[in-house]
Formats: C-alpha cells, structure tokens, sequence
C-alpha cells in the first residue's frame, strides 16, 4: 500500500504541476464560457437581428384578403411585378425577398420565395409560419368568428405536470430538469474517463518507451504500479474538477447579474408580454429542486464516477502496458472507447423518449455503459433493486478489469518489439509470473 | 555466499529459457554472468530480482529465502534502463530510493556525494532529457546504487557507454567491490569479464555450462601452448612442435604448439639450435572468448551423443 500511495504521489506531483495543467485547468472553464456565450449571443441576435427584412409580396392570384402584419424583423409589402424583374429588384436592395403566390398545375396555391442570398432555415420557417396564421386567422374571420376570441383562444396555454404514481405515492416529476441534470453529470463521467483514461495509458506508455521501467518492477509489483498510475491520475482529475467548481462558485455571482442584464435588455425588446415571461421564470425556477433527490444523485454520481473511471482505466493501462508506441495504441483503444461513446449517443436518445425499456435495463447493468446510462435515468427514478444490481455489476466489473489488466501489465511492460495482435493480449493474460 | 540458486526453471509458453540452473554466488566480489545474446541471463536476473517468478527452483538470499526484504538490499541497472524525461534528476533519484525503502535524509546524502563524485552536482535539479547522454548513464547507474545495495546486479553495464565513462564506471565498480559490495555483472563481452570478474558462468540456451573461478577456469583451460618472441631467423616447425601465427599487435611474435608430452626445456633446445634469439617466452592463457566457443561446442556434442 505505501508503495502504490508513492505511485500515485509521483503520478500526482509530476502532472499537477506542469505548466499545461494549470493552463488547462484554468483555461478550459473560460474556453466553455466563452463557447456558450457565443451560442448564447448568437441566440438573442437571431431572435433580435438588427436588420428588418422587407418582403415584397407579389400576390398574382389575390390569395390574401387582408395585409400581412409586419413583425419585429420583417415587414410585407403588397406590389405587383413582373417575374422577370424579380432579380433587378433584389439586386436593387429595394427588398431583401419577394414572395410569389401564384397557382400550379392542379389549380392550387403555390407559394414560392425569391431571393439573391440563401435564405436561413429559421427565417424560411418563420415566414411561413406568419403566413399560415393570417390564411388560418382571416379563414375564420371569413367564416364568422369574432377577431376578439381568435386573440383570446391563442393566449389560451395549458401547462402539463407528470405526476409518477408509484407504490400508492403519486410524485411530481420535473423530468425536464432532472433529465437534463442527470446529461450533464453523465457527459462528466464520459469526459473524465475519456481524459483520464487515456492519461493512464499515455504514462503506462511513456514509462514502457522511456525504458524507465524495468528499474521500476525492480523495486514494486507491477500490479501496484498500476494501481499507483490509475490513483494518482485519479486524483488528478479531481483536483482539476474541485478547481473548476470552486472557480465556478465564486464566479457564480457576478457572472448571473451579467447575464441577468443581458436577459434583461435583450428580452423586453421581443417578449411584450409580461405573462410570457413571468411563465418562463416559473419553468426555470426553484420548484424542481424540491422534488428531485440531489443528495441520491451526488452520492450515486460518486459511485459511477468512481467505478467507471477504475473499470475503463484498468483496460486503457492493460493496453499502454502492451504496446509498444502511441501509433499502436489505435486498433486496441476502439473496442474500448466504442461502449463509451456509444453509450453517450444512447443516453442522448433516451432524454425526451421513454427512459425505460429492456435495451436500457440492460445496458444499466452492463458496466461498459452503466455509469454512463444510469446517470441519466437516475433523477427519473430508477427501482432500488435495479441500482444495487449494476452497482454491483459495476463492482464485479472493475474488480474483474483490474484482474485482467493487471495481467496483461504485468507481462505487457516487459515485452517489447512484438507485433501486437488481439491474440497476443489473450496470451499475456494467460501467461504464468 | 549472498546468492544462491537452486535447480532454477523457467519456461515461456513452450520455449524453456532455464534449465535446472544451480549457481552460488561469493560475497564481495564480482561474478561474471557470460552467454550469447538469448541464453536467458536477463531472464535469470528478473527472477533474482523478484521482478518474475521462477517456474521451479529456489533462491536463498545471504543464506535464507529470498524475500521482498531482500530486494531492497539489491540494486539493479538492467540492460534496458531509462529515466523519466521530464521530471528533475535529484527528484527522481529520490523517488526511487524511496521505493526501495531509503529513509529521507540518507538517500539525499548518497545523492550528493555520488553526484560529486560523478561531476553531476550542478544538473540535479534540471530535467534528465536536458542532460547529455553520458550523464544520463551515470544517473541511471546512481539510480542502482543510491539505497548502498549489498548486492549490485548490471546487467551490460557498458553498453552505450563511451570509453571514458566506460573506465569511470570500470573504477566505480572495483571501488564498490574494495567496499565489500557483492556484484553480478551480465554480458555477452568476454574481455569485461576477464577484465573484473572473480568468478563466473557461462550460460548457453538456458543451462549453465561452465562455472567457477575465473583463475581456475583458465588454468583448466591453458593449453600447452606458448607466445615466443623472438630475434633473428624465424622459427621452424620440426618434429616436436608447430609454428603458428596468431592475432598479435607485437612483431617478431609466434605461438608455438609443442606436440603432446614434449616439455618447454626440448623446444627451447631446438629453438636454440635453429639459431632464434629468444626475448621473451610466456605460457599463453586461453582467452575467455575460446574458452565459451570450446564449452558451447562441447556441450553441443554432449547433446548429440545424448541423441
């Protein structure tokens, strides 16, 4: 045990303290704000753009009654034009587009737009969704409803809770918010098994190619080596994780007000209605927190997180100790990062669709992907029977991982030059000390 | 004796790389392990220093089984050695005398006064990949010796180096040996190991095939057979004994072969009477390199009667 706490020491020491750590650790964070901002900012201005497109409706057949009203950013105009002369007056800037309704073949309204510049999809969409409400509002206006309870009739909007009914208790369930809490925890243990997992070959690899290693065995068991690695790389990571939530809080409080400002100024422009987003704050308000079990989730965040970086980094250091080289390496890592990633798709697929089902009961048990899925279907509540089972699952496969890996390291860190083939690993396993 | 080996055996899936190898090993001094490349010394050495297991056989450390314990009393430069790259040459260093159990203050102290002797004071605390090759070698050498090991194990320990840091080494070596240090020094260079062992064995596909002091073996191995150096005409052959050259940086040299029970006194008489003038006469000692091409031979015929 003092030998592997002195493996991981070094494992530890060496890593934390290079220059690339403290960069990353201290850059990634603003590198994701940053990214989001964009998004963000990219989103409010699409929903404020600053230009207003006019449109140039060249209504051939009399299709509409009544103008069209102009939103926030873009206005109709009512003219007629040949066809002909649609480019001159697009290239004119007199109009960003001309739509054209005209008939086709079958005698029906065809609708088509005209422009000099590809037209955004959003901005196609939101075209014609201005323009069927005014066919569907003047259709009902033609037919004798009032105009009053058209506008009454679309303020009208019912919000849907679920309530889960289970052993006689019936439960609020805020899956939304629990969905999307349990995707992040999940995309967290991906991303920490990916990094750390390849760091844990990357070193088995550098003390194999650096020849460093046989002075190593020469004084430790391979097996504890190993262990060390995979500890120390461990705790690595959770430095750099506790930085960045420490970072995270303190920055938590001026970073809100600003977006908070942002919010702000950006949503009065297009939001009139105060109902609206008084509707919104309530969505994203505290309520959820009531209902979905945090502390569970934190607890079994540690579990997965935990077993999960053991079971797969036993298998990443099994196949550093193997090979030879970084180009190797290629061939043997996609069997293991294949359930990882596949897992990742699949738990993206399963927000929004049934989270239940015999596919995901299986892959819950199956630790290649439980830490990943179970994640996800934690904060929609999972059976306790089921949890104890692929925590258990979990454990018998780390334990069986790092038995296998252990083996292979064992062999694989002194045998050098050999060409590596999937048979070569299985003779290393069999190989006696 | 520090080491002995007791019907040692060790097979890799069908190949049997040891076979049955019984070796002691004398405090104190230098024990040459010689074979060609592949007869199994590394793989003997990993099982000496625990790092494998052997199949069958026993290995008494100083008289009792050896131990975990005792490896911490081994120290152990293999043939494939390196260092970690990035990381500080002092750090290190310190890292691995504390896997070997070295207390703090006197790894530090070894550190310092082996980085002196080997001029190596002012890179300790640079990284090993800004150092030369030269000192990386004698860093690596430090790294075997730090914890003062009762028995030391190199394996090629020259390989790679350049003459000069080859003799610094050389010396390092004898003056552990003068120390009390008990030392294994494996090579496939016969003229090392004429150079600085006591005792040695010869290793040929995983059997011992020749051990003993390294004196007694030569003595064994001494033929009737004797450098000449000479003035004058050039010796003939006769009837008693053959003139031969031989591989030698000395002119007017010659190795006579005396034919079986003619004793130094009649070949000195006929040389005499051919009228060479004899400068210097000395009985030749077999080299350590005819003397391994002679017991693989013989052991191959050996095989083959067995056949």
């Amino acid at each position: 045990m003092h030998k592997i706490l002195l493996i991981a020491q070094r494992e530890f020491l060496t890593r934390v303290r290079k220059k690339s750590f403290i960069l990353m650790t201290l850059l990634s964070p603003l590198l994701i704000l940053l990214f989001y901002g964009v998004i963000f900012y990219l989103n409010i201005k699409n929903q404020n753009p600053d230009q207003l497109r006019k449109v140039l409706v060249v209504d051939d057949i009399h299709y509409f009654k009544q103008t069209i009203p102009s939103e926030a950013a873009i206005a109709f105009d009512f003219g007629k034009l040949n066809k002909h002369q649609f480019e001159k007056e697009l290239v004119n800037e007199h109009y960003d587009l001309i739509l054209n309704v005209c008939k086709d073949k079958n005698g029906k309204a065809e609708f088509s737009l005209y422009s000099i510049e590809n037209v955004g999809f959003m901005l196609k969409e939101q075209i014609a969704r201005i323009l069927s409400e005014q066919v569907q509002q003047t259709t009902l206006i033609e037919n004798g409803i009032a105009p009053e309870l058209i506008y009454n009739v679309k303020q009208m909007h019912i919000d849907l809770k679920s309530i889960l009914i289970k052993d006689h208790n019936a439960t609020a369930n805020h899956s939304e918010m629990g969905a999307l809490i349990g995707f992040i925890l999940a995309f967290v243990i991906y991303i920490f098994i990916f990094l750390y997992g390849v760091q844990v070959m990357r070193g088995a690899i550098e003390e194999k190619s650096s020849r460093i290693v046989e002075i190593l065995v020469s004084s430790v068991k391979a097996t504890d080596l190993m262990y060390g690695k995979i500890i120390g790389i461990a705790a690595v990571g959770m430095t750099q994780f506790m930085i960045w939530i420490i970072l995270g809080l303190g920055l938590m409080g001026p970073l809100s007000g600003l977006i908070g400002q942002l919010v702000d100024t950006s949503l009065t422009g297009t939001i009139q209605d105060n109902a609206q987003i008084q509707h919104l704050s309530q969505n994203i308000g505290m309520e959820w927190l009531n209902e979905v079990n945090l502390p569970l989730i934190f607890v079994l965040f540690i579990c997965y997180f935990i077993g999960g970086y053991l079971f797969y980094g036993a298998l990443f250091a099994a196949v550093g100790a193997a090979v030879d080289n970084d180009t190797d390496t290629q061939q043997f890592m996609m069997p293991i990062t294949m359930p990882l990633v596949f897992s990742l798709i699949y738990s993206q697929s399963m927000i929004g669709t049934n989270p239940d089902g015999l596919l995901t009961s299986f892959l819950s048990m199956l630790p290649f992907t439980s830490p990943v899925i179970m994640m996800v279907r934690i904060p929609y509540g999972v059976p306790t029977i089921e949890l104890v089972s692929s925590l258990l699952c979990l454990a018998a496969g780390f334990m069986l991982s790092v038995w296998f890996a252990s083996k292979i390291y064992r062999v694989g860190l002194l045998s050098y030059g050999n060409k590596l083939t999937y048979k070569s690993f299985w003779k290393m396993f069999r190989q006696k000390e | 004796m520090i080491l002995e080996t007791r019907k040692i055996n060790k097979q890799f899936q069908s190949k049997l790389v040891l076979n049955d190898i019984n070796l002691s090993i004398p405090k104190g001094s230098i024990f040459g392990l010689l074979g060609p490349n592949g007869a199994g010394k590394t793989t003997f050495i990993r099982i000496l220093t625990k790092i494998i297991a052997a199949d069958s056989g026993q290995v008494l450390f100083d008289g009792h089984p050896l131990s975990m314990e005792d490896i911490f009393k081994m120290g152990y430069l293999p043939e494939e050695r390196g260092l970690y790259k990035k990381m500080g040459v002092e750090e290190q260093l310190l890292f691995f005398a504390a896997l070997k159990n070295t207390p703090l203050k006197k790894a530090k102290d070894s550190i310092a006064s082996w980085a002196k002797k080997f001029d190596l004071l002012n890179v300790l605390h640079k990284p090993a990949e800004e150092l030369s090759k030269g000192m990386q070698q004698k860093v690596q050498f430090m790294a075997a010796l730090i914890h003062e090991p009762k028995l030391l194990i190199l394996d090629e320990p020259f390989s790679g180096f350049d003459p000069i840091h080859a003799q610094l080494l050389l010396d390092e070596i004898l003056a552990l040996k003068a120390n009390g240090t008990s030392i294994i020094l494996s090579s496939h260079r016969m003229e090392t190991v004429e150079q600085l062992c006591d005792h040695l064995a010869l290793i040929n596909k995983g059997k011992v095939i020749l051990s003993g002091e390294l004196k007694q073996i030569q003595k064994n191995h001494s033929k009737n057979e004797w450098e000449l150096e000479f003035e004058g005409p050039i010796p003939q052959n006769n009837a008693n004994f053959q003139i031969h050259e031989f591989n030698t940086p000395k002119t007017n040299c010659v190795l006579i072969k005396p034919l079986s029970d003619i004793s130094l006194n009649q070949v000195l008489i006929e040389l005499i009477n051919q009228g060479v003038q004899i400068k210097n006469i000395k009985k030749q000692k077999a080299s350590m390199a005819s003397i391994f091409i002679e017991a693989v031979a013989e052991n191959k015929h050996k095989l083959n009667q067995h056949a």
